[in-house]
């Protein structure tokens, strides 16, 4: 997920049109999520959620950003990127795009080891901002190195169920967290001069893939739970 | 909490139970289902019923405990849930 200005300007809408994407698959998981809670009152799913919220919460603020930048430069011909105090707001916009994104790692790390004390959460949660505050300033290799380091943990866990139980429906759910490394490591590599558009395409279509990955797991649910 | 969710899969084990057994069912033939003693089953029974999820119907002198489409929505989207809770491994 590098910052919407790596992006070839050709791009953008489509850059615009994955973040829709992911944003919607993520809506429906968070709202899988919130309902478990509901009806069990169990904790872990309440986390769970949230993970795929703070994911929306991402998406939201780089489709916004995005929309308001394409904007400005389509129909008043403005780069908003020439003005040094917008481009602080941008760089606000980066930091909490960054926060988000590994808090959501997170949760789902905090989810699957079934961490339930509040304490503990919170302290994670403060892990999670004391890791992107050094992202903001130094680069987005160290960002994109910390969510690899995240999903890693993510893909062992999610690859140990999988071969475990090998249900179509886990192996889906690997492939979307396998994609979404990928996605980072594209993102790593957008700061290799000469190919950084190539990159930049890439990761964004190894994202797609990651929430390609969701639709069909959320889309056999749908066909194979039947209502009577 | 877990009593709370253990209490909750009974409710669908026996909703299932009576859906898997065409939606309307013999009151002393829930017990096999729920797989609960009587006294715990009246409770499961009376809360089912507060909650409309089933109802109790008579036809021809006989009491039997139909499942509501409400109860029929719930089995649903439990079932829905499970699926994409189970998928992630939680």
């Amino acid at each position: 997920m590098v910052f919407v200005f790596h992006s070839p300007k050709a791009f953008y809408g489509i850059t615009l049109g994955i973040k829709i994407f992911s944003m919607i698959i993520a809506f429906f998981i968070f709202y899988y999520g919130l309902k478990a809670y509901r009806l069990t009152k169990d904790r872990k799913f309440l986390y769970f959620g949230l993970g795929f919220l703070s994911l929306l919460g991402a998406f939201i603020i780089l489709g916004l950003t995005l929309i308001i930048h394409t904007g400005a430069l389509l129909f008043f011909n403005f780069d908003l990127t020439h003005y040094r105090n917008l481009i602080n707001v941008y760089h606000l916009i980066y930091l909490l795009d960054i926060v988000l994104v590994l808090f959501a790692y997170m949760i789902f790390i905090i989810t699957f080891l079934k961490i339930q004390r509040k304490d503990v959460v919170l302290m994670l949660m403060l892990f999670i901002v004391a890791l992107a505050v050094p992202s903001y300033y130094w680069s987005y290799t160290y960002f994109n190195l910390v969510s690899i380091g995240l999903l890693g943990f993510v893909i062992y866990y999610q690859g140990g169920i999988y071969s475990h139980r090998k249900s179509t429906n886990q192996f889906l759910v690997l492939l979307a967290f396998i994609f979404l490394a990928i996605s980072h490591i594209f993102a790593m590599l957008v700061q290799v001069k000469g190919y950084s558009t190539l990159f930049y395409v890439l990761q964004e279509v190894a994202q797609l893939f990651a929430f390609m990955s969701l639709l069909g797991l959320l889309g056999k649910v749908y066909l194979t739970v039947k209502k009577k | 909490m877990t009593e709370r969710r253990s209490k909750l899969e009974i409710v669908f084990d026996i909703l299932a139970f009576m859906q898997r057994k065409g939606g309307r069912i013999k009151p002393t033939h829930i017990l096999y289902g729920g797989n609960l003693s009587y006294n715990r089953l009246k409770e499961y029974i009376k809360e089912l019923e507060d909650k409309e999820l089933i109802v109790l119907v008579e036809d021809k002198d006989k009491k039997f405990y139909q499942i509501t489409d409400k109860g029929l929505n719930l089995i649903y989207e439990f079932k829905k849930i499970k699926e994409i809770t189970d998928a992630f491994g939680l």
